[in-house]
């Protein structure tokens, strides 16, 4: 006879000690691999630092690859798709992993809500992926999923430099075309600013407890780092160029600059992190060596020192180009 | 062979997205599970994988794209798609060429043929006792009785019990206005508890690490089964076979009973609007159970039955109490009424013709359904081949008392040994055949089986009950109980039915019970126990029964077969 035998759901919760968005995103990827059928997982994170950009998003135009690299921020490609977040420490990260067959996004968001009215915060999921207040956004939310297992992420603003998010995510100086998806901006406005109440520390406690009161469970907590868990083979790849800039869609760029001997014009096609074709013009009186040029960069890497390197032969010039 | 490469699966329930990141290019080699695109919606992001090992011989889609659910994306060259395990089976819409599935051979300590509660459970049991199992299904696991009887029935009865204790609100000191039941939403409600159960079996079988195989089992040779589907042509080789094949409705051989339009069982566990009249044909389990639920929803209902006593094997006492109850909700019975034909008038109504006593009659209604009955799926597997024999009667496969059958390698449990058709008959002879596979020497009884009927109220049965005494000429005392005299069903509103024992009177041990009323199916464990342990009405007139209860009805029914009741006189 049917009916013997119930179901139990396991409910487990993860705290990670990193804030290296590298081990991070690797720890989202190993969940979703040893996630079983009969589990909810919530896993809750923070990055220092660092720009994360969509599956399909194009590093180059969603931000200004020189300023991060300036200010020591890291970026990062994570799998799901959607626009580019600015995280630091003032910010929550949190990832419900679950089965297809019981992944519900309207109850992962009523748990974060939930969470939030403690602080007396009265938040909406507006029909875009977004929780917001009023018409200000303080979480996005991307999605993924993979053999059968679903992973819903976001971000929760409480207190971040807001100075620096508008400024790293501003959109690239470069004029560019891209096939990937774009950013769409937000007004934004953090947790704080509602609530002098709330803490990153004390919104994660409210996320656990309201975790447990939804499912009824007292799920276990388990803290991981990088000591407890090893994912180095993973978090090269979310370290590496390959990943994060060859994995962009097809694009073009056009690089302009005039220089006191003229305006020079490179129009390159980019295809997986590779220049698949370049065309310079110029207005300059010689034009010798810059077909020589456009030869020489087909096949590089479109990445500010592979380039210089190979231009910088007897044209010096054309340096500040770049 | 050539594949069509097919968008089938999109974020979320998604059914259009964009095309991101490409990784693969016409003319790049493909391995199952390399990922060619990924695809991004508003829903999120998912991976396009390859399901084959070849080549990638066109794309015809380019990054930025917009593509929709079934839109052909490209070509392969390569062998049969795998099922990855773990992943959600391939839908139809991907492309199989001429190609046939791929042939795989197992050899297996025993191969169980159904996958309802007797052969589901028997695979448990043969693969707890350390034999290497697999199980071959046709539909869905769960067999007949999760998907078409007992569960989904229970299920809809819930809803209809809710309605009822909301309509007799008012007894209870409560105003309730403007209910309304909506057929549609109770089969939703239906639908989800019996996929749970089946999703829970299906997770039974993977604990278990029983192999199954959907599809339908075709005999080889005596050792040998074939399985082809979509995905494999299994050609299995077993040690032992059970047979757990079950059954199927039976029709009647009456003019018109074969139409499209006459419902069975089945179909009225799937109708999603109410007929505003239905006459079943059959006063059994299954037929009474339906003209409840009908006559709660609103339907007007008619029960046609060939004995002269609806429930024919029960008491008169229990048929008396369930008639009466039936009549107050205007369901109307003709007992030891005979249907002669089914005919449709030209407005589409069904017009039933039957004769009782002699006399001819006719119902019209809007709908009939037939409830006479299951036959034995005898022709599901050659049985000739296999050297298994029918019984008697020719109604069912003849088995033993440890479930084996003429071929001492094959068993045969559940429905299609025709012995009781019960769900727990089954699962309990499936236990049977599997120990005694596994070396052990366990014999099935069945004077014992005990019987739940959801009609309103509901009844319980277990061991003897007059009927059968009066037939096997067994001296026998009576005592019975009304739950008219019991606080706990006073209380609750609940006060149709009894609890009516039989001691024998020789040994004065109880040797059956009967109860009509509420929790009558819950109740019922107590006297199976009792019964069991063999204890005298004396030595169980002494077990204590928590106060206030339904169940101290059994204990005073205990006492009034002793002349010796307490609070009824």
């Amino acid at each position: 006879m049917a009916g013997g035998f119930t179901l139990l759901k396991r409910y487990k919760i993860y705290i990670s000690e990193s804030f290296d968005p590298s081990f991070n995103l690797s720890v989202e990827e190993w969940l979703m691999d040893v996630c079983e059928a009969d589990e909810t997982v919530l896993f809750l994170w923070q990055n220092e630092n660092t720009i994360v950009i969509g599956r399909n998003q194009n590093p180059y135009k969603e931000c200004d690859l020189n300023k991060l690299k300036e200010d020591g921020v890291l970026l990062v490609r994570r799998l799901s798709g959607g626009g580019a977040v600015y995280h630091d420490l003032g910010n929550l990260n949190f990832t419900f992993i679950e089965p297809e067959d019981h992944y519900n996004v309207d109850n992962n968001m009523k748990i974060i809500l939930d969470a939030l009215s403690g602080f007396g915060i009265k938040g909406s999921f507006n029909g875009r992926n977004d929780l917001v207040a009023g018409d200000r956004k303080f979480s996005g939310n991307a999605f993924f999923s993979s053999n059968g297992m679903n992973c819903h992420h976001g971000t929760l603003l409480v207190d971040v430099d807001m100075e620096k998010l508008s400024r790293y995510l501003t959109v690239s100086p470069l004029k560019l075309k891209s096939k990937g998806i774009d950013s769409v901006k937000s007004r934004v406005i953090n947790l704080k600013a509602l609530s002098s109440e709330i803490s990153v520390s004390g919104l994660k406690d409210s996320l656990i407890e309201s975790f447990c009161d939804f499912y009824e469970t007292e799920a276990e907590i388990e803290s991981i780092g990088e000591k407890t868990l090893d994912l180095v083979a993973c978090k090269a790849k979310y370290n590496s160029y390959e990943w994060n800039c060859s994995e962009s869609p097809d694009f073009t760029v056009v690089l302009e600059e005039k220089f006191g001997w003229g305006l020079v014009e490179a129009s390159l096609e980019i295809s997986d992190g590779l220049i698949r074709s370049c065309r310079i013009c110029t207005d300059a009186i010689f034009t010798e060596g810059f077909r020589e040029m456009e030869r020489r960069l087909i096949g590089e890497k479109f990445d500010r020192d592979s380039i210089l390197e190979k231009i910088d032969f007897e044209y010096n010039g054309l340096r500040g180009a770049f | 062979m050539i594949i069509d490469l097919i968008a089938d699966k999109f974020p979320g329930h998604d059914t259009a997205g964009k095309v991101g990141k490409i990784n693969k290019k016409a003319g790049d080699p493909i391995k199952t599970v390399d990922t060619i695109f990924t695809i991004e919606s508003g829903k999120g992001s998912i991976k396009y994988q390859s399901r084959c090992d070849g080549v990638l011989t066109e794309l015809y889609i380019s990054e930025g794209d917009t593509i929709k659910k079934g839109q052909v994306i490209g070509k392969a060259e390569g062998d049969a798609p795998k099922q990855a395990s773990g992943q959600e089976p391939q839908k139809a819409s991907y492309s199989f060429g001429i190609a046939r599935p791929a042939q795989k051979p197992y050899e297996v300590d025993v191969a169980v043929v159904g996958g309802g509660p007797g052969g589901y459970v028997s695979a448990i049991r043969a693969a707890q006792n350390g034999k290497k199992v697999l199980l071959v299904e046709e539909n869905r696991l769960g067999g007949t009785c999760l998907n078409h009887g007992c569960i989904p029935t229970k299920a809809i009865l819930s809803s209809v019990d809710a309605l009822e204790k909301i309509r007799n609100a008012e007894s209870f000191g409560l105003e309730v206005k403007g209910i309304e039941a909506s057929l549609k939403k109770i089969m939703q409600r239906k639908s989800g508890v019996v996929d749970t159960l089946v999703s829970g079996i299906e997770h039974l079988m993977d604990f278990n690490g029983i192999e199954v195989i959907n599809g339908r089992a075709v005999v080889k040779d005596k050792k040998t089964l074939a399985v082809q589907n979509k995905s494999v042509d299994a050609l299995i080789k077993f040690d032992k076979l059970i047979i757990a094949a079950g059954s199927k409705s039976i029709s009647l051989p009456i003019e018109g009973a074969d139409s499209d339009d006459i419902l069975t069982s089945q179909e009225l566990l799937s109708l999603t609007e109410v007929p505003a009249s239905l006459t079943i044909i059959g006063g059994g389990v299954i037929g009474m159970e339906f003209a409840f639920i009908y006559s709660a929803l609103g339907s007007k209902v008619n029960v046609v039955e060939f004995f002269p006593q609806i429930l024919n094997n029960m008491d008169a006492d229990v048929a008396d109490t369930v008639r009466e109850s039936a009549g107050q909700r205007g369901i109307k019975l003709y007992e030891g009424a005979k249907a002669q034909s089914m005919r449709t008038a030209s407005d589409g109504t069904k017009i039933v013709e039957i004769s009782k006593n002699n006399e001819t009659g006719y119902i019209v209604s809007e709908k009939v359904a037939v409830a006479v009955g299951r036959r034995a799926n005898l022709d599901s597997l050659d049985l000739d081949m296999l050297g298994v024999e029918l019984n008697e009667k020719c109604n069912g496969i003849m088995v033993d008392e440890h479930m084996v059958t003429s071929n001492p390698d094959v068993y045969a449990i559940g429905d299609i040994t025709n012995k009781i058709q019960l769900a727990h008959v089954a699962s309990h002879q499936g236990i049977v055949a599997s120990d005694n596979i596994c070396g052990k020497d366990r014999r099935m009884f069945y004077e014992q089986v005990p019987g739940a009927i959801f009609t309103k109220p509901e009844i319980g049965h277990t061991g003897i009950n007059e009927k059968d005494a009066k037939r096997q000429g067994i001296g026998y005392l009576v005592g019975k109980f009304p739950l008219m005299a019991n606080g706990k069903a006073q209380a609750m509103g609940e006060t149709d039915g009894f609890v009516k024992l039989l001691a024998s009177m020789e040994t004065r041990k109880i040797i059956g019970g009967t109860i009509v009323g509420v929790h009558a199916t819950d109740m019922l464990s107590t006297i199976s126990n009792v019964i069991a342990s063999g204890m005298t009405m004396d030595d169980a007139s002494h077990i204590i029964y928590a106060h206030p209860t339904t169940a101290e009805s059994i204990h005073e029914a205990l006492l009034v077969l002793d002349g010796r009741g307490i609070h009824f006189a």
